[in-house]
């Protein structure tokens, strides 16, 4: 997202990268939009439609790889997270698809009659539901850390929100390669659906998971380190109504005013989860020998 | 739950892909891209244009008659529609115009049919009632030659009609819908009347294209 600052981004969604692999990361992120809006100017819907879907959980898989994030439990850690996020999401697509207004019903009631089902109460209950992964870990003491809840987080959103886009939008996909759209309002969307909505669907399960871990897996002197914020009572409806304000903008915003609008709540998450981030270092850096440290690089100072 | 637990000190294992980060997140995106292009020419609909203009084409509609049925008019241009209150119902009207909500079958779908002064030509109508639609995104007209209208007439007057292509899109992702709209002039009064449906329900040889047909044949232009 060029209105966010690209390296809060990655350090916030990727905190176990070092300093000096943010660029290549960055890198590859606005290669990977720069793509899907090649793929848009070509009229490739679809096709652009799917690689916005996975550009994120690729990248996160890169990144999982990079860091050996499940040290010698790749394979099971690896299904409660991402496993578990794309299963969800394929899920939530389909009960989605289930609910939807006909195109009729639009029509004639606006886009309005959205707003509940799919703007607010699907998001909403989608977002705890994904949390269903990481908390099966949380019951593992090898990943006792915060920025491991960060990462499961992180992880499994981005796996949610790609397949909930392919499941919902499989028609689309069917209606052969170039099926027709005006251009830039299919750029806005896509942008929307690749990064927008996934950026802060990340942050806020990021976010969750990492006040989850805090709480039950940090010191005592760590738990109360982000005040009220950080409790789960709170980290988490705040969580699942970050998500459901970003996705009910689009039953009543253009696809640009969308966009715009999810580039704030991406703003917001990324605020969030950078204070958390921040905690964990700290923690790490007070558990590991002083030649430890190097192990990521904070996001910033909390806000 | 909450337990103090012995904290696990990690050697440094990240970035170990450094610079290479790049080349294989473009090596495994551009795979997938040319894999969804390969799966997308797979499901790919053929497209046959199955009419030509003029001539006859397939067999009748498969719907029942539109005769005596329940009849709207507008009070401030006189046309009359007829459709039938069985699978048709009305879910916004103003003086000038009718929303029509259709269910026949299990498919749905809206026919908006709205009058403009004689001023305003067939072309016009049809984009100012396109334009008017709320909750179509992405609306661009439809090139495929499968979808064309041919033999554009409202109350066999003969008129302009165009096919469009849009999404109904939600926060959770997108919905093509397609749009075809016909107007036809008769010196006082121009028609228009526009069809939005899913995709898959939508085409020469559905059910609502074949009752917007019929109650589109159906105006009566002076009551």
């Amino acid at each position: 997202m060029i209105e966010l600052p690209q390296s809060r981004l990655i350090s916030s969604l990727f905190p176990r990268l070092p300093r000096d692999s943010h660029r290549s990361y960055r890198l590859a992120l606005g290669l990977g939009s720069a793509a899907i809006v090649v793929l848009a100017v070509l009229r490739l819907f679809p096709v652009a439609l799917i690689a916005a879907a996975l550009l994120l959980p690729l990248l996160v898989v890169l990144y999982l790889v990079d860091v050996n994030a499940y040290e010698d439990e790749p394979v099971w850690a690896l299904s409660l997270t991402m496993g578990w996020g794309a299963i969800a999401g394929v899920g939530f697509g389909l009960l989605a698809l289930a609910v939807e207004p006909s195109p009729a019903t639009v029509i004639v009631s606006g886009t309005s009659h959205y707003l509940v089902v799919q703007g607010l109460l699907l998001p909403f209950c989608g977002f705890f539901v994904l949390l269903g992964g990481p908390l099966v870990l949380l019951r593992y003491h090898r990943f006792n850390a915060v920025l491991d809840g960060v990462t499961f987080g992180a992880s499994t959103a981005a796996a949610f929100s790609g397949a909930q886009a392919i499941t919902y939008s499989a028609h689309l996909i069917g209606a052969g390669l170039r099926p027709g759209g005006a251009v830039l309002p299919w750029i806005w969307r896509l942008l929307s659906f690749g990064l927008g909505m996934p950026i802060v669907t990340m942050g806020a399960a990021a976010a969750a998971c990492a006040a989850l871990w805090l709480r039950y897996r940090a010191p005592v002197r760590d738990a109360q380190a982000l005040g009220t914020l950080g409790h789960p009572a709170m980290a988490l409806p705040l969580g699942g109504l970050l998500v459901a304000g970003a996705a009910a903008g689009e039953t009543f915003l253009s696809p640009g005013g969308w966009l715009i609008w999810l580039v704030a709540f991406d703003a917001v998450a990324i605020s969030l989860l950078a204070r958390t981030i921040h905690v964990g270092l700290l923690e790490e850096s007070a558990a590991a020998d002083a030649g430890d440290a190097s192990l990521g690089s904070a996001p910033g100072a909390p806000l | 739950m909450s337990i103090l637990l012995e904290r696990a000190s990690r050697t440094p294992s990240g970035g170990g892909l450094g610079k290479w980060v790049p080349h294989l997140f473009l090596f495994f995106f551009l795979l997938l891209i040319g894999l969804s292009i390969l799966f997308n020419l797979l499901l790919a609909p053929v497209v046959v244009a199955p009419c030509t203009s003029g001539q006859p084409c397939g067999a009748p509609p498969s719907v029942p008659a539109v005769i005596r049925e329940t009849v709207w008019r507008s009070s401030q241009y006189g046309f009359s529609l007829e459709y039938p209150a069985s699978v048709v119902k009305v879910s916004r009207q103003t003086p000038s115009g009718v929303v029509l909500t259709v269910n026949v079958a299990g498919k749905s779908g809206a026919v908006t049919i709205h009058g403009f002064g004689a001023g305003t030509t067939p072309a016009e109508a049809i984009s100012q009632q396109v334009g008017g639609l709320e909750g179509v995104s992405q609306l661009a007209g439809d090139s495929n030659p499968a979808h064309q209208v041919l033999g554009a007439s409202v109350g066999y007057i003969a008129g302009a009609a165009r096919a469009y292509v849009g999404d109904v899109t939600s926060p959770q992702g997108s919905q093509p819908a397609s749009i075809v709209s016909e107007a036809a002039a008769d010196g006082r009064v121009t028609v228009s009347a526009t069809v939005v449906g899913d995709t898959s329900d939508s085409g020469h040889t559905s059910d609502l294209y074949a009752l917007a047909d019929l109650m589109i044949n159906s105006v009566r232009w002076h009551g």
